[in-house]
């Protein structure tokens, strides 16, 4: 009796925990679901008097909002993909290689998530500007990836620290090439770490605003730049959050997917 | 803070051993060779644009060298009264925000710990993960507006009759609407590292001090929390670093005077007047500095953890 | 050692780049074309990327669904590029001139005026000489000095007219049955109905109007302030204008601890009902806020009696745009008595034509008389009969600076 009390009380504190911290996690976001449904909702109404999906087909029918959107996913998924190798090369050497000068390199590694990489990005504006990367979509890969990288590369490195390098050796004396060797040792072993630095690294350069500002000037238009000019006064509350809801879709999808890929490669 | 970071602060140490059998020349080339793409990025466009940046606030022309060298931009920063404001401004965003996100986060993950909920704990935090800065500060500003949805809740309530009675709480002089959104998104982030931190083996020595009859609180004080405290204090570094450095909560939440320090450099970088570039990259460069401090903190820190993650 | 070596050359890699040879200089219009057939020629097939504040809804549909449209019959895409603020494409601008690029830019067209143009102009950033090349340059009074002088500063040739714009306040007539007539009076208003009023925070463009106008006020008239910028000038009128703002401020919205940071944001609180007024450069736009709900239906818009600042707006062409053909033959397009009364049709715009309508003929001026009437707005005749021209350009940073200094902080 005494043992089920305390499971039927533990099953509600479990229950109320999980309610408070979906509750923080999703109810500033409701604001943003009322407004794209509704044209006004004067104050002090709870609740929008008319409700409307035209806030979502303008949005859709708008075809610099679909640019941009367009525009944001491919350089993000450019800066994913060259980050995840350049993470996965450096993770590498940092945890299993000696490197001279190790602290030194991981305190390199670790500087852009201390220090704002805005400031960089105005420091190199000019020399983009001379070189013609500013207001091409490459400058701003280029930008996006001083952030990305240092993630993808302390992902990786834990990844592989958790592994011993031996496995890859020992295929290599039962005569496979290194790069075989990598692709059926190393590389099954840590997919969900690739998987998930794959989806920082996208989320990372899918989220970045000033830096594409800095870089990109107008041109190269992506959905936080249009998102934040729409916030600062360009557009309407509910275009604004039609606009701010509609770019969650892709991050989480990403993610949905990569959580799928990494629990399917989790040893059974 | 974006979740890749939780990475940063919960890396295990090298498995012993594995280092040393991978010795020699030819190895060291494939190391350099390794490293190579990613020391492109951090050390050629990271430390090349910061060193560009710095060279620049000094009023050098890079492309066109016709510039010349003084320290006039970072007197005329250093004099003006709105950049202390500034200062005193983003140091009190980047306190709370963090104090607040640690407090909060290390609450939520020793709860969900202890009703035994992490793994469905951690789908929901991480859940929050993807919403980015931008869109937090546009969901705050609608919820915490003087007409915005806590106010129409006030009104329902009875508290407040019109907009004016409701307090301010978006581009306010305590800056809440920005240290609010930054908890909101931070926390789960520290909540995230604590839970990966909470390891089997934090476990271990809580039950020993249980077996020595201590507490739940004295356990809390003196097993779990020290425990902790490397990976909080790395996460809290990383939590500060960023609300110091960030641009988009503050540029859209906070009010016009006086400006946190990245509205501030932009505003002056980004300004009509051809003087205000140096002086918007000479604040760029300071806030970079004290991002300096904080990786050398970090560092530090990042030993600590180190040594006793290796017990 | 091998990886100092590596990290010398990795920094080396950023620098690198400024190597490149120099780009060459872009042609000026005129030395390029000497016929408006030339320019016509040439732009076929190119975009124009026109830079245009985003934040007017009205504005971006009349370019995007107007001005766009009959451009393509010419060859010719518009490529609106929605900024939200002109400064942005300025920035660019100094930036491509700080780096050299003096062609290929990415810039073809800006709505520009004021501090804008004046800033681009000292920078030399402005391709100038090519408004004699548009046939419709005809219907323009170039003499008219509300068109050759851009806030004070000289057009010379360097940009064409677009749109006219007069300051003019909005308040609901459901709750002030009696708006105040003069600046005086107004002030009064709003301290005799504290937390009712409010105006953006400079630099805000409509803050930024606010602002001149008290100065105007307090300053004991237009003609008593040098119209181009002068220090002495500055420090003899400018404290009477902050200890008006300041005496004031105690009784605005939120009683003046904080302002809107842009004018959307205070038209936000007026269509919320949480101020009495709002403000705006292009009141044309009532109709339409009104018509969707945005704002009140007893909203009404007036000037002061003594007085309300006008300006005309502007489009230039960088001096290193990449499509300058096709940014001409947009600029004449725009200047087409059609084109001028479709941007002053209550939908989806409404703004007030740049040309001179006598000089079109009777068919046309026929039309423009025949514009809907306003419910909300005067027609523009009434709203500029006390027109007064802007300052100088360079007051106003001074004066931004100034109000963020002296009002702000308190």
């Amino acid at each position: 009796m005494v043992t089920t009390a305390v499971s039927a009380r533990h099953a509600g504190v479990r229950r109320l925990a999980l309610t408070v911290v979906a509750v923080w996690v999703g109810a500033p976001l409701l604001p943003l679901l009322i407004w794209s449904f509704t044209r006004t909702w004067r104050y002090p109404d709870l609740l929008p008097q008319a409700w409307t999906t035209t806030v979502w087909s303008d949005l859709a029918a708008t075809p610099e909002t679909v640019r941009a959107l367009l525009t944001s996913a491919v350089i993000a998924m450019v800066v994913a993909a060259f980050a995840t190798a350049a993470g996965l090369a450096a993770g590498r050497a940092l945890a299993w290689y000696r490197v001279r000068g190790r602290v030194l390199i991981e305190l390199l590694v670790i500087a852009p998530l201390l220090i704002p990489p805005f400031a960089s990005a105005m420091g190199v504006q000019v020399v983009f500007i001379r070189a013609g990367l500013a207001d091409q979509p490459v400058g701003v890969v280029l930008a996006h990836l001083i952030p990305a990288v240092p993630y993808t590369t302390l992902l990786l490195r834990a990844a592989h620290a958790g592994l011993d390098p031996r496995l890859e050796a020992q295929a290599r004396t039962l005569g496979a090439g290194p790069i075989s060797a990598i692709r059926h040792t190393t590389l099954p072993a840590i997919r969900p770490a690739v998987a998930a630095a794959f989806g920082f690294a996208f989320l990372i350069s899918w989220s970045e605003y000033l830096m594409t500002v800095i870089i990109g000037g107008g041109s190269v238009t992506t959905w936080p730049m249009l998102l934040f000019a729409s916030a600062a006064g360009t557009g309407t509350t509910a275009a604004t959050s039609a606009l701010a809801l509609a770019g969650l879709i892709p991050p989480v999808a990403l993610l949905v997917v990569a959580g799928a890929l990494s629990r399917r490669a989790r040893p059974v | 803070m974006a979740p890749g970071s939780a990475a940063a602060v919960t890396v295990p140490a090298p498995i012993a051993g594995h280092t040393s059998n991978v010795r020699g020349t030819g190895r060291a080339r494939v190391a350099v060779a390794l490293l190579t793409p990613a020391l492109v990025v951090v050390l050629g466009l990271f430390g090349g644009g910061l060193a560009l940046a710095v060279a620049q606030s000094l009023g050098a022309a890079p492309v066109t060298g016709d510039g010349t060298l003084s320290l006039s931009s970072y007197t005329t920063v250093l004099r003006d009264p709105e950049f202390v404001s500034s200062v005193l401004t983003s140091l009190w965003i980047a306190a709370a925000s963090t104090l607040l996100a640690l407090a909060l986060g290390t609450a939520a993950a020793l709860t969900l710990r202890s009703s035994a909920a992490v793994s469905r704990g951690l789908a929901l935090l991480q859940a929050a993960l993807p919403v980015p800065h931008l869109v937090g500060a546009i969901a705050f500003s609608l919820a915490l507006a003087d007409s915005g949805l806590l106010s129409r809740l006030a009104n329902v309530a009875g508290l407040a009759g019109t907009p004016a009675d409701f307090p301010a709480l978006v581009q306010d002089p305590h800056a809440l609407g920005i240290i609010l959104t930054y908890a909101w998104k931070e926390t789960p982030f520290v909540a995230v590292v604590a839970l990966s931190a909470l390891g089997p083996r934090i476990r271990e020595y809580e039950t020993m001090a249980r077996t020595l009859a201590a507490g739940p609180g004295a356990r809390l004080r003196h097993v779990t929390l020290p425990l902790l405290a490397p990976a909080l204090l790395a996460a809290g570094m990383l939590v500060f670093a960023f609300t110091f450095g960030a641009y988009e909560v503050p540029a859209l939440l906070g009010r016009s005077y006086p400006e946190a320090l990245p509205v501030l450099a932009y505003r002056g970088f980004s300004a009509v007047e051809l003087d205000a570039r140096p002086a918007g990259l000479a604040v760029a460069v300071l806030i970079s500095v004290v991002g300096a401090l904080a990786t050398v903190g970090y560092g530090v820190a990042a030993r600590i953890l180190a040594t006793r993650t290796s017990w | 050692m091998r990886g100092r070596r590596t990290a010398a050359a990795i920094a080396g890699l950023a620098v690198l780049a400024a190597a490149c040879s120099a780009p060459g200089t872009s042609p000026t219009a005129t030395a390029q074309f000497t016929t408006f057939e030339q320019v016509l020629d040439q732009a076929k097939g190119q975009t124009v990327n026109l830079y245009a504040y985003g934040g007017d809804q009205g504005a971006n549909r009349y370019i995007d669904e107007v001005l766009a449209v009959k451009a393509r019959g010419l060859g010719i895409t518009v490529h609106r590029v929605p900024v939200d603020a002109t400064t942005t494409a300025m920035q660019k601008l100094l930036g491509d001139k700080q780096a050299g690029k003096t062609s290929g830019g990415g810039v073809d067209l800006v709505w520009v005026n004021g501090e804008n143009f004046r800033t681009g102009k000292q920078a030399a950033l402005w391709d100038c000489g090519w408004t004699d090349l548009l046939p419709n340059g005809r219907y323009v009074n170039w003499a008219d000095p509300e068109i050759a002088n851009d806030f004070g500063t000289p057009v010379n040739k360097c940009e064409a007219p677009w749109s006219r714009a007069q300051f003019a306040f909005v308040y609901d007539s459901a709750r002030v049955s009696q708006p105040p007539r003069t600046v005086p009076a107004l002030l009064d208003w709003i301290r005799a109905h504290p937390g009712r009023f409010t105006y953006p925070a400079p630099p805000d463009f409509t803050g930024s109007v606010f602002t001149r106008q008290v100065f105007y006020a307090t300053s004991g008239g237009y003609t008593t302030i040098p119209t181009g910028y002068d220090h002495d000038a500055y420090q003899r009128l400018s404290p009477a204008l902050w200890s008006a703002l300041r005496g004031i401020a105690p009784s605005l919205w939120r009683s003046g601890t904080t302002y809107p940071t842009s004018s959307a944001q205070l038209n936000t609180l007026y269509g919320n009902g949480e101020v009495d007024f709002t403000m705006t450069y292009g009141p044309a736009e009532i109709d339409a806020l009104v018509a969707n709900g945005t704002y009140p239906a007893t909203t009404k818009a007036y000037t002061l009696d003594d007085g309300s600042i006008g300006n005309t707006a502007y489009l230039a062409i960088p001096a290193n745009a990449a499509n300058k053909a096709a940014a001409i033959a947009v600029a004449n397009l725009e200047l087409s008595p059609e084109q001028q009364l479709a941007k002053a049709q209550p939908t989806p715009w409404g703004v007030y034509p740049a040309i001179d309508l006598t000089r079109t003929d009777a068919s046309w001026q026929q039309k423009f008389a025949d514009l809907p009437r306003s419910a909300h707005v005067p027609p523009f005749a009434e709203l500029s009969r006390h027109s007064l021209p802007e300052l100088q350009a360079n007051w106003t940073t001074p004066l931004d600076d100034g109000w963020r200094q002296e009002v702000l902080p308190r």
